[in-house]
């Protein structure tokens, strides 16, 4: 869809005061907010919300600390919503836990930003950049390579269950949570220790480990 | 001609048809590729490729992919830092690009997990001819056609000391100190030097040897960086003394470290200054901004900091001609760049 006013914006955050905020951001971007009252039952629900009444969606992460806003994390329905190719971006604050959850999702997940750092024009390019991730043309730092990961510890006293990686090819001195969930159960015990090595694809060209995703493990 | 050797001539040129067959490269052209924080380069002439480090991350697997490079015959690392090594890990784990040899220097005091998950890497691939010592005994040894590369540094003797010990004078050796130095020589005209990220120690070694490095454009060791307690006038002072290079080529990442130092570069502007100074990305000493138009001053090849704006001159193109050479993006369009979007360019100082 072409960028224009007439750009309807979904904003989807449990905190109102936060939904009234990006509203202006989307309003500096000469396009239309809609901001999403809740609750939420399901991603499903809010597909059905989306589709054909809105071109793009900005969610927050954390949708269920605020009574009961939505049934799922914004990592989830960002997900969700990639798969039936609708653009939406998380835009959010996080701390290490909610990047383990996003970690799961992160594959189908184009854009994470904080909100500090949203403006106008990041959001243009944002909007532009989902597009064509959904068409199959991705920016460097967000296509995979196949490559070898080391795991330089395991804990599974956490949740979620953590295996500490780190990717030679892409840092060899950064120490990356990989959540044991995203792994086929088939290989876990066999990935589970230090020293262990194997295969998957990653976005080796990610600036920062948030950006980090992983797929097909061999 | 005898048949064996027909036949092996047959299967070279069928293997180099296969692999490499629809590259975008233009015979006789050598890139010194933004990847970053890093260092990577690639040199294309009739079909073969050799490539000087690898930088770090995909910077060098996209370059390759763009350029449709399917195969390397000639690795060369120049020592064993994250930032060179990091993207041998990338191309042979991806298993896109076939590599026949990889030449590179043990480093035992890396000891790290990293070198040995390239080896490990390595090791998986019986195919690959691993060069594990280079030397200056192996200068000229890789020659495509009219081009030649010089391993100019270390010496056997340096070599077979190794990082972690100390020079034939004591003096300590580091990594750095006993980086690789190569140079590209085309028409027996010395033209690029790749001092890796040799080091003050590295530098007086050399001079006392008496080995030329002298050669008109440098890709600049350690990325405009610090050694150690080398002052940066003393460190290119005899650098420039050894190299004589006009241009200066800085391999760096807007976003990791903060090169090149600005007393680097008034020590350049003090010692030789109508040497041309290029940054693959923009400096954060130059600019706190990126530019918001597009990078149109960059020439058609992968940079990894054209998607966001960080370039400077990006991907550097050096093609050979009869007469000897050109750079691209030229001086012309650079400086305009520079001159137009660069709130503070410290190249431009005088």
């Amino acid at each position: 869809m072409a960028l224009g006013t007439n750009t309807i914006v979904k904003i989807i955050d449990d905190d109102p005061s936060y939904r009234i905020a990006l509203s202006e951001i989307v309003k500096d971007a000469n396009w239309q907010p809609i901001e999403e009252p809740g609750p939420l039952p399901s991603v499903e629900d809010l597909y059905a919300r989306l589709k054909g009444k809105a071109n793009f969606a900005i969610l927050d992460h954390n949708l269920k600390i605020k009574g009961s806003y939505a049934k799922f994390h914004g990592a989830q329905a960002v997900a969700f919503l990639y798969e039936k190719k609708f653009p939406a971006i998380l835009c959010t604050t996080y701390g290490a836990a909610d990047l383990d959850t996003m970690r799961i999702f992160r594959r189908k997940i184009p854009i994470l930003i904080s909100p500090d750092n949203l403006h106008p024009e990041f959001l243009v390019i944002a909007y532009e950049t989902c597009l064509n991730e959904l068409k199959g043309k991705y920016l460097s730092t967000r296509k995979a390579w196949r490559t070898i990961i080391r795991v330089e510890d395991v804990n599974l006293d956490t949740n979620p269950k953590l295996l500490i990686v780190v990717i030679p090819a892409w840092d060899s001195k950064e120490k990356v949570r990989l959540p044991l969930e995203i792994i086929p159960i088939n290989k876990r015990d066999n990935y589970s220790k230090p020293g262990a090595r194997f295969h998957a694809q990653v976005n080796t060209g990610a600036e920062i480990s948030s950006e980090l995703y992983f797929a097909d493990f061999e | 001609m005898h048949r064996s050797i027909l036949v092996q001539k047959f299967h070279l040129n069928s293997t180099l048809q296969i692999l490499n067959r629809d590259i975008k490269m233009q015979d006789g052209s050598m890139a010194i590729i933004d990847v970053g924080h890093g260092n990577s380069a690639v040199l294309y002439n009739h079909g073969q490729v050799v490539v000087v480090d690898a930088g770090q991350g995909s910077a060098l697997l996209e370059f390759l992919e763009q350029e449709k490079i399917t195969r390397i015959h000639w690795m060369l690392i120049s020592h064993a830092d994250d930032d060179h090594i990091g993207g041998v890990i990338g191309v042979l784990s991806s298993k896109k690009v076939k590599i026949d040899q990889i030449w590179l220097n043990t480093d035992s005091i890396k000891g790290t997990d990293i070198y040995r998950d390239m080896l490990i890497e390595i090791d998986s691939d019986s195919s690959i001819k691993l060069r594990p010592a280079f030397t200056t005994n192996e200068s000229r040894e890789i020659q495509i056609g009219d081009y030649l590369i010089d391993v100019c540094y270390p010496t056997p003797a340096i070599a077979a000391r190794g990082p972690g010990s100390t020079d034939l004078k004591e003096r300590p050796l580091t990594s750095n100190s006993m980086s690789a130095v190569l140079r590209l020589v085309y028409k027996n005209m010395p033209i690029i030097l790749f001092p890796g990220d040799v080091d003050q120690v590295g530098l007086t070694n050399i001079k006392e040897s008496g080995i030329d490095t002298s050669a008109p454009i440098v890709v600049f060791p350690h990325h405009g960086g610090k050694h150690g307690k080398t002052s940066f006038e003393e460190y290119y002072s005899l650098f420039h003394e050894l190299s004589k290079s006009e241009t200066i080529i800085f391999s760096i990442s807007r976003t990791k470290l903060n090169n090149p130092q600005p007393e680097l570069i008034k020590a350049i502007q003090k010692i030789s200054p109508t040497a041309r100074i290029m940054c693959t990305q923009l400096s954060r000493h130059c600019s706190a901004k990126t530019p918001k138009d597009k990078n149109k001053h960059l020439i058609d090849m992968y940079s990894h900091g054209k998607q966001e704006n960080k370039c400077c001159a990006g991907t550097v193109l050096i093609e050979f001609t009869k007469k000897g050479y050109s750079i691209s993006p030229s001086p012309q369009i650079h400086h305009r760049f520079i001159d137009e979007k660069v709130a503070n360019p410290i190249c431009r100082w005088s």
